[in-house]
């Protein structure tokens, strides 16, 4: 990884906690070379260093304190592919230290006590006696954390499912060995078992470099100092999330208690000249998107007009062609729905807008669409799209209908999670299956109007069954709907659009960057 | 006639005769009364559950004898008879045979005074009180409730920093505490009884037989320095079923701390110590030096942790001088925190105890033993619409319930925030710590977030650039 790279990305590499946590294993790695700290004149040689360690060993044997230290292959040029800095010498970490596991533990022996007891995945309770009397370095060996590592306090009992590591303790500065150790990232030596296992003989014969002595002071100094700043950037960045977050639900909560048309402006205008501050990632523009589709069905996304028709009239216009339409046998007998009782209704509506059902200013065509199984449609392949109950789902060689039609989605779990629209127009020639209602409606408008409607609204009160949530013909025909006149229908439709469209683009930006932000750290 | 207009036309009555001056007079003139009235109504049942039930007062004195008769003595025959009884009672001459009961009496005659000039208004007053019966138990109740009338009256009369506590408070508190039957209860600072009525009723539903009545009856104290809420707070424990009250006409402060032994601990404490009053000079020198002032709540802390058992509980009203307060008070709140598990501060709004005092308080429940490691808070809320309380709209028992909910399974919320104890003692035991929730209009204002991650994004730019530079050392 080259460090140059690094740092011109700084900036993305610090954005997100993945990729402090990378920087930490970068910074690590640099200070463990010694391409953090400056070299000390009057420093042993780290040569000299290791044969004194070394003597150490072979002293222990010869003593029966320890079996034969294992002769570990010399290492070979390719093996010693960065340059060490003057003085430093490359060894196995063999040569510096050899583990042995603690004591087993069971459960039932435990007893509640104050001495904390280190396991395989670290620390893992407390017991009322110890078995090691001195800070020490302990590994985990066995378990999902295998090859952590820890210095304990004084008092600790250790268990066998951990090392406790043992070097010579005036020759070795324990920090800097732990940190070593840290950066030989030892789990990648497991043995491919069921059970995550660290060798103590594998390891061994992992390669380290070795820093002169006094120099190691200084690493685990750089270290803790840079770690330390790494923490408090990390803790920022977690509070600016937070931040980010309450100025979305500030956004929207300024939108929804927006009482005057002024009122509303004016949280508008905060919104946009704040925009990137408050909208950075692509959920929030979706939230956005969601509030905007509120505002539009409450009828706060334009300005009302006196002038024009009252919703009312255009109801019945639309009821009277409907039974015009069927007494010219163009479409099947319109059925009557509910009276529309004071509780039922939702939200209250402007001046000039009315509520009715969704069937009563529809015209239903599901008797006409036709289920094309996946496997007749192999031999149906063509240019036509082929609609299910979240959109095209297939391009077919025939249409079924012709025209602009709304579709809305019968059944499936998008119903309730709306992963994706439930309600989309489709225009030109087009099948459809039986996962999705097909409606006309008396004017195009009026359709769009439908779309963002529906998207806009809970369908919960509507869909039943909860395995297998389903919107049947009857439950959609009742659906309660508030119609605003025909002029303003257009005008909310059109606004819609424009913003919609402004997000979209936003979105997809923001997507990129999301997956630029990814693949840089990845590629660290 | 109802109830209600029993005590107001006593009182109207009593305004007529000269010798009672003002509110303080007539609630000490109608309080032996009562208390005379209340005893008899006792020992009726108490005749009917002992055979050889004998009453402390000699016959001629029981109320039953001179007082039921409507058509009884009267005018000056009355009043030489009240005199003789007065002289009678509080001179009763008692041994270690006597019965408790007589020590009780003759306690309250000692401190008790006839004011009444008029012996035909005596008897007026006399005729009104039999109107009640406190034997039926709904006069009972309804009369408890006057009687908490007549006692939160007598805080106009209050002069040394005593407030009634209002009972939703009381209430409250001694709920929180739980006393349970067989647990000593002691309030060191009793007033008119308000907590031990409540620990009472508390543990009241706990006895199912006559000892474990018997042990109720024999585990609640409490001491009270001045007669006449002593001699109120002796009827309330006696209107409460209470055949012998314990509560000791005395000044607790008055004794040096060391002199309390382990005997005289107990389980509960539940009180709210006078505050704002200043002891008479001297009465310090009975604490530690360390802890030696004048300001009577904060003696009273030192003593309710002495008289606490280990694993004791206990629950007191403090204001917020105590909080923040500096000097002995430090060195108080150190102790507290040092040796008993302070767990919980309830923060009360301005106006618990208007219209007398406008201060505010707040309620501190401890445990002894062990140290305290956390601090939780809880910011009492006026209820909706309340801009204060007052006479006529007091706090109620009902605001409680969010607290009640919250207490067994706590959590941060908009009312209840935890202090870590180095927080506190980072601030040298300044406990007046306010709830760090943002109200609404601030939690959305828009600008001053943006103000904010502005000033975040800085710092973590910054912080980017200082890392960046460390690292850029080593290319160069």
């Amino acid at each position: 990884m080259r460090l140059d790279k690094v740092i011109n990305e700084f900036d993305i590499i610090t954005n997100s906690i993945q990729g402090l946590n990378k920087l930490r294993d970068i910074i690590l790695d640099l200070a463990i070379k010694g391409k953090l700290t400056e070299r000390i004149d009057t420093d042993e040689d780290a040569n000299l260093l290791l044969k004194k360690i070394k003597n150490v060993k072979n002293k222990l044997y010869e003593v029966g304190k320890i079996r034969k230290p294992k002769r570990l292959p010399e290492l070979k040029e390719q093996e010693l592919t960065d340059e060490l800095p003057e003085g430093w010498v490359w060894c196995r970490l063999g040569d510096l230290i050899h583990v042995s596991s603690g004591n087993n533990l069971s459960k039932n022996k435990r007893v509640e006590g104050e001495i904390p007891v280190y396991g395989g995945n670290g620390l893992t309770g407390y017991h009322n006696q110890a078995n090691v009397n001195e800070r020490s370095i302990v590994i985990g060996r066995v378990g999902a954390l295998c090859g952590n590592v820890h210095i304990t306090p004084k008092k600790v009992w250790v268990t066998d499912n951990a090392f406790i590591t043992y070097y010579p303790k005036n020759l070795l500065n324990q920090e800097y060995l732990v940190w070593l150790l840290k950066s030989l990232d030892l789990q990648k030596n497991v043995s491919s078992t069921a059970q995550p296992v660290i060798s103590g003989k594998k390891i061994y014969s992992l390669k380290a470099p070795l820093a002169t002595p006094k120099e190691q002071i200084f690493i685990v100094q750089k270290i803790e100092s840079l770690f330390a700043q790494v923490d408090e950037l990390e803790q920022k960045i977690k509070e600016d999330r937070t931040m980010e977050d309450r100025l979305q639900v500030a956004a929207l909560h300024d939108i929804q208690t927006a009482r005057t048309k002024k009122q509303s402006q004016q949280s508008w205008q905060r919104i946009l000249s704040n925009f990137d501050q408050i909208y950075s990632t692509p959920e929030h523009i979706d939230n956005l998107k969601q509030a905007i589709l509120n505002e539009a069905v409450r009828g706060r996304l334009v300005e009302q007009d006196p002038a024009d028709d009252p919703a009312e009239l255009l109801l019945d216009r639309i009821q009277e062609e409907k039974q015009r339409l069927y007494e010219a046998e163009d479409i099947r007998k319109p059925k009557k729905l509910p009276e529309i009782k004071e509780k039922e209704i939702p939200y209250e509506v402007p001046a000039g807008w009315v509520w009715c059902r969704f069937g009563q200013i529809t015209i239903n065509k599901d008797a006409q669409r036709i289920p094309v199984s996946k496997s007749d449609r192999k031999s149906m392949k063509g240019k036509y799209p082929y609609y299910g109950a979240s959109g095209i789902i297939d391009y077919v060689n025939d249409y079924i209908f012709e025209g602009k039609h709304i579709l809305i989605g019968e059944d499936g779990a998008n119903l309730i999670n709306r992963s994706t629209p439930i309600a989309f127009i489709a225009s030109g020639r087009y099948w459809v299956n039986n996962h999705a209602h097909v409606m006309g409606t008396l004017h195009p408008i009026t359709m769009y109007w439908l779309e963002a409607f529906i998207n806009a609204i809970d369908l919960k009160p509507y869909v039943t069954g909860t395995a297998q949530p389903k919107l049947n013909q009857t439950r959609l025909n009742n659906i309660l709907v508030a119609m605003p006149p025909l002029n303003e229908q257009h005008k909310i439709v059109k606004k819609l659009h424009e913003v919609t469209s402004k997000l979209i683009d936003l979105r997809l930006k923001l997507n990129e960057f999301n997956s630029i932000e990814v693949k840089v750290i990845n590629t660290l | 006639m109802a109830i209600g207009n029993v005590v107001k036309s006593i009182q109207d009555i009593m305004r007529k005769d000269a010798g009672v001056d003002g509110d303080a007079q007539r609630i000490s003139q109608l309080g032996w009364m009562i208390f005379l009235k209340v005893f008899d109504d006792s020992e009726q049942e108490l005749e009917m559950m002992h055979e050889n039930y004998a009453s402390p007062i000699p016959q001629k004195y029981r109320w039953r004898t001179w007082a039921k008769d409507e058509e009884g003595i009267t005018g000056e025959e009355l009043l030489s008879f009240i005199d003789e009884m007065f002289d009678r009672l509080k001179n009763m001459e008692l041994d270690e045979n006597s019965p408790e009961r007589s020590f009780v009496i003759r306690d309250v005659f000692e401190d008790s005074y006839n004011y009444m000039k008029s012996g035909t208004l005596l008897r007026q007053v006399v005729n009104k009180l039999n109107e009640v019966n406190f034997n039926k138990k709904e006069d009972r109740h309804q009369f408890n409730e006057i009687y908490e009338k007549i006692l939160k009256d007598l805080q106009s009369a209050g002069n040394a920093g005593e407030y009634y506590t209002p009972r939703a408070v009381t209430k409250f508190m001694t709920q929180m505490v739980n006393p349970q039957l067989g647990e000593t209860v002691l309030d060191p600072a009793c007033g008119t009884g308000g907590f031990l009525v409540d620990a009472i009723e508390n543990m009241k539903p706990q006895t199912n037989s006559v000892e474990e009545y018997e042990i109720l009856q024999a585990t609640v104290q409490g001491v009270e320095k001045k007669p006449l809420p002593h001699l109120l707070g002796t009827t309330n424990l006696i209107l409460h079923g209470i055949e012998v009250p314990k509560i000791r006409h005395d000044n607790t402060l008055n004794n040096p701390l060391t002199e309390y032994k382990q005997k005289d601990k107990v389980d509960v404490i539940l009180t709210n110590p006078p505050f704002g009053g200043q002891e008479e000079v001297g009465i310090e020198k009975n604490f530690p030096s360390k802890f030696q002032t004048r300001e009577t709540a904060d003696l009273f802390l030192v003593l309710i942790i002495r008289l606490l058992k280990e694993g004791g509980r206990a629950a007191l009203v403090l204001p917020d001088g105590f909080l923040f307060g500096e000097g002995v008070k430090t060195r108080i709140k150190e102790k507290l925190l040092g040796e008993n598990n302070l767990h919980t501060i309830v923060r009360l709004p301005k106006g618990v105890f208007a219209p007398y005092t406008s201060i505010n308080t707040n309620l501190l429940f401890f445990e002894k033993g062990g140290s305290t490691k956390e601090i939780w808070y809880y910011e009492h809320p006026y209820p909706e619409g309340y801009k204060s309380y007052s006479k006529t709209k007091p706090i109620r028992i009902e605001e409680f319930e969010p607290e009640k909910k919250w207490w067994k399974n706590r959590s941060e919320n908009e009312f209840a925030w935890k202090v870590n104890i180095d927080e506190i003692k980072d601030r040298e035991y300044n406990l007046d710590i306010k709830n760090p929730f943002e109200s609404d209009s601030e939690y959305y204002d828009i600008d001053k977030l943006l103000l904010k991650r502005s000033k975040l994004n800085n710092e973590i730019n910054e912080l980017r650039s200082e890392i960046c530079n460390e690292l850029k050392k080593t290319l160069t």
